[in-house]
């Protein structure tokens, strides 16, 4: 009888240590209350450690405090997911946007609460940035994801309908995005960029009158060398039914961005013979066309071949020993800089920060103000009692209304315009890039604010320099 | 007393052929006086009875009630002596007549007194037989009483073995109901509580914040039903330590109980070991 109450009782003590496990594993479920607690690889998000996604990290900000406000920018700073080129021009949008994020919470952020600025490489794939998308909104819950590109700018908002999220873009130009901005009521998609069909105009006119283009004979045929996507074809378009009207012979030609094939492009390009080539594509691309248009007589610029640029190309990366006889004195056109007080200090700093001048890329001072505009318009959501994506974007209609308190987006005047915003009040917003004006018809149809174009060059020395600004015709 | 009456019976015997009697009564006298000397009375008797039948000689009539006297057949002794006297007396000698009723007397006080006693003694027997038939009833509704207290006994007995039995039985079930439980608790706990760790691993190695939150929802789901079974698995291994020794006790036991029982009390020795 002992040895069976002995046996019953070792059984049972056995069972309860195995057992007396589910004690323990009912606990330790909250694995953080900050960012800082998951290590440099995963963010805290209700109480969890998430692991990043790949390529994904966080760049700017706050990640030590538990009421961080997160923002997401999911950026093509490679050209390839598999590890491809660096993006000069989209690694210094990015740069402005951390700018601006350190400047705000120096300020203390949004009434003491700081941004968190998350960004990721989307290898310019369309698959990767859905993928980050839908990550940034249903992990971290950003209300606010800034994107670069319009084709990319597309398909994250596109992953993103389910959630109504907040997108801007510096350098999405495509005239298909004014489609996505009148899609949804909420008037999710907004730019600081003006729509590429006011570029197309400038540059048509560029062509046609520049003396870089017109000083030997006027071209009259006219090559079209585009990427791709919406950006590409948006503006391509555009370009090419000005030009066309203009009385121009005009050839396009599309190339995949992955798989680009700079002779098969080029062969088609030379049994054209223009008098210039316009190169709607991006930095990589540029210089592998150029470098192989090079090779080919009639393509050169002793020959009197000519090339232009968008603004996708502004990047001293495309000039090289190799490519600057070709391209020394060439013109390209970008959303302008400000040139007001607004972009001084925007450029200033960002000079001391990163000794780099800004203007030597596209879209950094439109990149800076996209940030600033993200996170003023959290300061409307504060006043509407709830930072989503659909309070951020109702705040846009706030920051640009004529005839209220002036505010120079930066540090200085952060306090002034987030104070009146979370009060309900309406500021009229200076930015880096311009007027940043989304009070206008044009404006108010498209997202994208009315501005200037700056016309730049390329120098043989490796620089890009901006000649003038001009208005859209 | 008996040698005076001897010599004087043999006197008698020795007048008789004085007196002429047969030479076969004669002979029967003398066998009968061999037989009387030999103290065989009774034969000698006989004898004398034949030899009065063939000659009937008054003497031999008394010799035969002397001799029946001494045998201790008083009845035929009175008989003969009562023919004796009957006899003219002058075929009787007197003094035997006296003698004889003198025995007559004698005898008639013997039997008399032999009929009180006889009278007594069947009193007596009577009075025994009584008392055993008494006796023996009374025995017999004391064993018919003993026998029933016997049965009451038993059954109540057996009643209460049945009850002591049902006792254990439901001890024991509930033994093994709290054994059981505790098993099952136990059980589940371990297994509940595997499947907890398991669900904790998968929260653990979650990548999103909805597979955490369905992961630490199952864990805590499966970690509370594997707490439940513990408490159970506890609580009934409590019971099953409290209640087993009891149990295994009951069942050992032995118990000693005194019973009557006809012609003195019994004990009853029960219980299982």
């Amino acid at each position: 009888m002992n040895r069976h109450l002995l046996a019953f009782a070792c059984g049972t003590a056995l069972a309860f240590a195995a057992a007396s496990c589910s004690l323990t594993t009912a606990q330790g479920f909250t694995e953080c209350i900050t960012d800082v607690e998951c290590g440099s690889r995963a963010v805290c998000s209700h109480g969890y450690c998430v692991p990043l996604p790949a390529r994904c990290e966080k760049k700017e900000g706050s990640f030590n405090t538990f009421d961080r406000i997160p923002l997401a920018a999911l950026l093509p700073l490679t050209d390839s997911p598999d590890g491809g080129a660096e993006d000069a021009s989209e690694r210094a949008g990015l740069d402005a946007m951390r700018l601006a994020v350190g400047e705000v919470n120096a300020q203390q952020g949004l009434a003491g609460r700081l941004f968190a600025l998350y960004t990721c490489d989307t290898g310019r794939s369309s698959d990767e940035i859905v993928a980050q998308t839908k990550w940034m909104i249903s992990q971290l819950q950003v209300p606010a994801i800034i994107t670069s590109g319009s084709s990319q700018t597309i398909a994250a908002y596109r992953a993103a309908s389910d959630a109504p999220t907040f997108f801007m873009s510096a350098t999405s130009t495509a005239v298909d995005l004014v489609a996505l901005y009148n899609e949804n009521q909420a008037h999710l998609l907004w730019r600081t960029s003006p729509p590429d069909s006011q570029q197309a105009k400038v540059i048509s006119t560029l062509l046609r009158t520049d003396p870089t283009y017109t000083q030997a004979a006027t071209p009259r045929r006219i090559g079209i060398i585009y990427e791709d996507g919406s950006y590409g074809h948006g503006l391509t378009e555009a370009l090419a039914t000005d030009l066309t009207n203009n009385g121009k012979d005009v050839r396009t030609i599309q190339y995949d961005a992955a798989a680009l094939d700079p002779n098969a492009v080029l062969n088609e390009l030379q049994s054209f013979a223009p008098n210039v080539t316009v190169l709607v594509s991006f930095p990589p691309a540029v210089k592998d066309i150029v470098r192989a248009a090079k090779q080919r007589q009639s393509l050169t610029h002793a020959s009197g071949h000519r090339w232009a640029f968008a603004d996708a190309a502004k990047d001293p990366a495309i000039v090289d020993a190799y490519t600057a006889p070709e391209i020394d004195g060439a013109l390209g056109t970008a959303p302008a800089m400000g040139v007001g007080p607004a972009f001084r200090d925007f450029a200033d700093r960002y000079r001391t920060r990163f000794h780099v001048d800004p203007a030597l890329y596209g879209y950094t001072a439109q990149s800076y103000d996209a940030m600033y505009l993200v996170m003023l318009t959290t300061a409307w959501g504060k006043y509407k009692g709830l930072l989503n994506g659909a309070n951020l974007a109702e705040g846009m209609s706030r920051v640009s209304a004529v005839g209220q308190a002036q505010v120079n987006v930066g540090a200085t005047g952060w306090q002034t315009a987030t104070a009146a915003l979370s009060g309900g009040a309406s500021i009229d917003l200076k930015g880096a890039s311009g007027e940043l004006d989304y009070s206008s018809a044009a404006s108010m149809d498209t997202g994208a604010p009315t501005a200037l174009y700056e016309v730049w060059s390329v120098h043989a020395d490796g620089g890009i320099k901006t000649e003038r600004n001009v208005s859209p015709p | 007393m008996r040698r005076p009456a001897l010599l004087c019976l043999l006197a008698v015997l020795a007048a008789l052929p004085a007196l002429g009697a047969n030479a076969k009564a004669t002979a029967l006298a003398k066998d009968a006086e061999k037989l009387y000397k030999d103290n065989k009375y009774k034969e000698a008797a006989e004898l004398l009875q034949q030899a009065f039948d063939a000659d009937p000689v008054p003497k031999f009539l008394y010799n035969m009630a002397r001799a029946y006297d001494q045998a201790g057949e008083l009845s035929w002794a009175m008989e003969a002596y009562r023919k004796y006297v009957g006899l003219p007396s002058d075929e009787t000698d007197p003094e035997l007549t006296k003698k004889a009723n003198l025995a007559m007397d004698r005898i008639r006080t013997l039997l008399a007194k032999d009929e009180a006693d006889k009278k007594m003694q069947e009193a007596e027997k009577s009075r025994l037989e009584g008392e055993t038939k008494e006796a023996k009833a009374r025995a017999e509704d004391e064993a018919k009483k003993a026998k029933k207290q016997k049965e009451a006994f038993e059954a109540k007995e057996k009643a209460q073995r049945d009850e002591a039995n049902k006792r254990i039985s439901t001890r024991r079930l509930i033994t093994y109901g709290t054994a059981g439980a505790a098993v099952v608790g136990l059980g589940m706990g371990l297994g509940f509580g595997l499947a907890s760790g398991s669900a904790k691993n998968s929260f653990i190695t979650a990548t999103t914040v909805q597979d955490k939150q369905k992961a630490e929802s199952a864990t805590r789901t499966l970690a509370a039903v594997a707490d439940v079974g513990l408490v159970i698995g506890l609580a009934g291994a409590v019971a099953t330590a409290v209640l087993w020794p009891k149990a295994q006790e009951a069942e050992t036991a032995v118990s000693v109980s005194l019973a009557p029982a006809p012609g003195g009390g019994f004990a009853v020795l029960g219980g299982r070991f």
